[in-house]
């Protein structure tokens, strides 16, 4: 299968793609490692009239390490992350995670922008990044702003990010040395986008006891997480997994209430070796 | 067995949930008679191999009419199922199963036995009534003037290797170098008409018709090489693609030479037919040759989440004198991918309205490299006595019996939590689904 026709730019500065989407009306689309984009133009069920290619704009590749947190460019690459080629705030957690996204292949190309742009929530990133509590760097013609991650998705496939913005960098603040994560993705086959995700970060010297719920067809939810910390407080898992948007008695509920027991179980001996 | 009785319906739709691809229906049949047969076991208290053991058709009877007129060629059914379950090491997975896993996984070990007629011919084709009936496969074999041997077969290769397999042939009975064997397939413009390739028919027929129009050109060679030594042709003989007599010897390549570029080295009475080989083939029999297997396969299944990990897969499969055993592999391999599809990913859903709802593939689950185990083969070689070689049609086994066989095995592990799954494919949502409205407490 081809795409339809469409117009291709190359944008060199922030400033340059957001007026070439400013430009197209609303037809443009932003185009990054293209690893879901291209194959959806193909499909056809994306027909963008002009793609803004955003792999030539420096700024967009600047990753910074800051003494409370790391920046890093959208066009980061997901094997930039899993290879360590880029410094890693969170003890491991964001490679690990990184190894589990499809394959090698795509992992090459796709970005960290690009996948959190394209707000699939059954995707990695996007259930990632309010979890760590991370900003979003957004860059748009009234000059530059921040987004909460966890006011990043909205819904399936949409974002805050408008027509004529685009997503620069993401700020994702440092864990402590002594916390630990944990991270439960269910899906049918290697390289599938989940069906389920859980995940917890238990930082108490950072102050971030926190878990996830994702790959709902909603926000991914984050929720303080001591009932499932210390013990297991099954009332208050089920009150999350209602939360998370879940109906009892579904598949859905079942897989992700099996995903947040099977992380919690991940987590245990994490935090019993880091005592 | 002495009786038989079977009811089909056919349904008319444009929503087909699997399509004529290989093994066409007899995944499905095989499905469903492998399905009761491990019913059967199970109310009998016998393991299933035994169910199978007691009422294979044994080596001793081949070859064989079964109750349906089926001529069986050849072949030692039980031994195939004794090797696999060998194989597989039944009793390790049992004491395994009895453990349990430290997981939480279920496994369980399944098995499938099946037959493949392929190559079968007009009197079976008729005797169903299907408009296209097969008749004599046609080859051409001819050889260029540089010596070069050119095959011309009607069917297609289009992944069973047959550029390989049927330049094998030839190779084998002119002791020509591969290399200088050429293959053109399934090119009307080209090659003789053909019925195709089909049926698991195509190294049986097309393989037979090359082999006996190899003979034909080699009888030839042999007068014009006797012309040639000026021997007698009862004095020589073939080395490789040479004709050996008592003082010298020609080649191959040479007699071709002679014959299109240096015509006057050969008599005037020369074999006017050349060195080009018109022919077709039919087998000794028409009703087929059976080729058979048996699949036996461990998996581990996650009531929870209802994932399934294939841990062990062995196939002991008999497909006659093997032309090529690495192709045979890989049809084997290709084949019981295609099953295992079939078995837990590729589903074609629609909507109520008929929407399809997998109209591409990253809805339409294909298994890939990693849901696919390393499957162990062995190989039983019983001739068939029918066929030019003793080969066996093979194309299409390695998807008649994957599906059983993984159904089954998912079927066993998931059998100490009271639940069975009767449908395919059977995804996580399937096997997850069933094990909860099995714990579900009944509603007052």
């Amino acid at each position: 299968v081809k795409a339809v026709g469409f117009a291709y730019a190359q944008a060199s500065t922030s400033a340059q793609a957001c007026a070439l989407l400013q430009a197209s009306g609303g037809m443009g689309k932003v185009l990054g490692g293209g690893q879901s984009l291209g194959p959806m133009m193909n499909l056809r069920l994306a027909q963008p009239e002009l793609l803004v290619d955003v792999l030539g704009i420096a700024a967009l590749h600047a990753c910074c390490a800051l003494d409370d947190a790391v920046t890093l460019g959208a066009a980061t690459t997901h094997a930039a992350i899993e290879d360590g080629r880029v410094a890693d705030p969170t003890g491991g957690f964001m490679p690990h995670v990184a190894a589990g996204i499809a394959y090698r292949a795509i992992r090459n190309r796709g970005t960290l922008g690009g996948s959190l742009a394209h707000a699939d929530p059954a995707a990695d990133w996007v259930n990632l990044m309010p979890l760590l509590n991370a900003q979003m760097l957004v860059h748009g013609p009234a000059g530059e702003r921040r987004v909460a991650a966890t006011d990043w998705l909205s819904g399936a496939f949409t974002t805050a990010l408008q027509d004529d913005e685009i997503l620069t960098a993401v700020r994702i603040p440092r864990l402590s040395p002594t916390a630990r994560w944990s991270y439960y993705k269910v899906h049918r086959k290697t390289g599938e986008f989940a069906d389920a995700l859980a995940a917890f970060v238990d930082d108490p010297q950072g102050g971030a006891r926190r878990a996830l719920i994702g790959a709902t067809d909603g926000k991914p939810h984050v929720f303080a997480a001591e009932p499932l910390l210390d013990g297991w407080d099954s009332d208050f898992a089920a009150r999350q997994l209602l939360a998370a948007g879940l109906k009892p008695d579904t598949h859905e509920y079942r897989i992700h209430a099996v995903a947040l027991a099977r992380a919690a179980a991940r987590l245990a001996p994490r935090r019993a070796a880091a005592r | 067995m002495q009786r038989y009785r079977c009811r089909t319906w056919s349904v008319a739709t444009n929503k087909p949930p699997i399509l004529p691809y290989r093994g066409v229906a007899r995944s499905g049949v095989c499905y469903a008679i492998e399905t009761i047969l491990d019913a059967v076991a199970l109310a009998a208290g016998l393991e299933p191999y035994e169910v199978r053991l007691r009422n294979l058709v044994r080596a001793d009877e081949m070859p064989y009419d079964n109750i349906t007129r089926k001529h069986f060629d050849s072949g030692d059914y039980p031994e195939a199922v004794r090797r696999a379950v060998r194989s597989i090491d039944l009793p390790a997975v049992r004491a395994r199963q009895s453990r349990g896993e430290a997981d939480g996984r279920r496994v369980g070990f399944g098995l499938a036995v099946f037959c493949e007629q392929g190559a079968h011919g007009t009197s079976v084709y008729h005797g169903w009534g299907i408009p296209m009936v097969p008749g004599r496969e046609p080859a051409v074999v001819r050889l260029t003037p540089d010596g070069v041997l050119e095959i011309r077969c009607g069917v297609h290769s289009h992944g069973q290797g047959m550029e390989t397999t049927l330049a094998q042939i030839a190779s084998e009975v002119l002791g020509l170098d591969p290399a200088r064997v050429r293959v053109l397939l399934g090119d009307t413009a080209n090659t003789p008409y053909s019925t195709g390739t089909w049926g698991s028919r195509s190294i049986v027929m097309a393989g037979g018709a090359v082999g006996q129009a190899c003979k034909e050109l080699r009888a030839r060679l042999l007068t014009m090489g006797a012309a040639l030594l000026q021997e007698d042709a009862g004095a020589l003989r073939w080395e490789q693609d040479a004709l050996v007599g008592g003082r010298s010897r020609v080649t191959i390549a040479d007699m071709a030479h002679a014959w299109y570029r240096q015509p006057q080295r050969l008599p005037s009475d020369a074999d006017a037919r050349g060195l080009e080989v018109s022919t077709s083939y039919q087998a000794r029999r028409d009703s087929g040759t059976f080729s058979y297997a048996c699949h036996a396969v461990v998996v581990a299944v996650d009531p929870q989440l209802g994932a399934v990990e294939i841990l062990d897969y062995v196939i002991v499969e008999d497909g006659g004198v093997l032309i090529n055993p690495m192709v045979v592999d890989g049809q084997i391999v290709g084949g019981a991918a295609q099953g295992i599809g079939t078995a837990l990913f590729e589903a074609m859903p629609y909507s109520t309205d008929g929407q399809p709802l997998a109209s591409t593939l990253a809805d339409y689950l294909l298994p890939g490299a990693t849901e696919i185990p390393v499957m162990r083969i062995e190989h039983m070689e019983t001739p068939s006595p029918y066929t030019e070689f003793g080969q066996k049609g093979i194309g299409e086994s390695g998807a008649i019996g994957s599906t059983a066989a993984v159904a089954s095995a998912v079927n066993d592990a998931l059998r100490p939590l009271g639940v069975v799954v009767d449908c395919l494919p059977i995804t996580p949502r399937v096997i997850e689904v069933t094990v909860a409205a099995r714990n579900a407490p009944v509603p007052a």
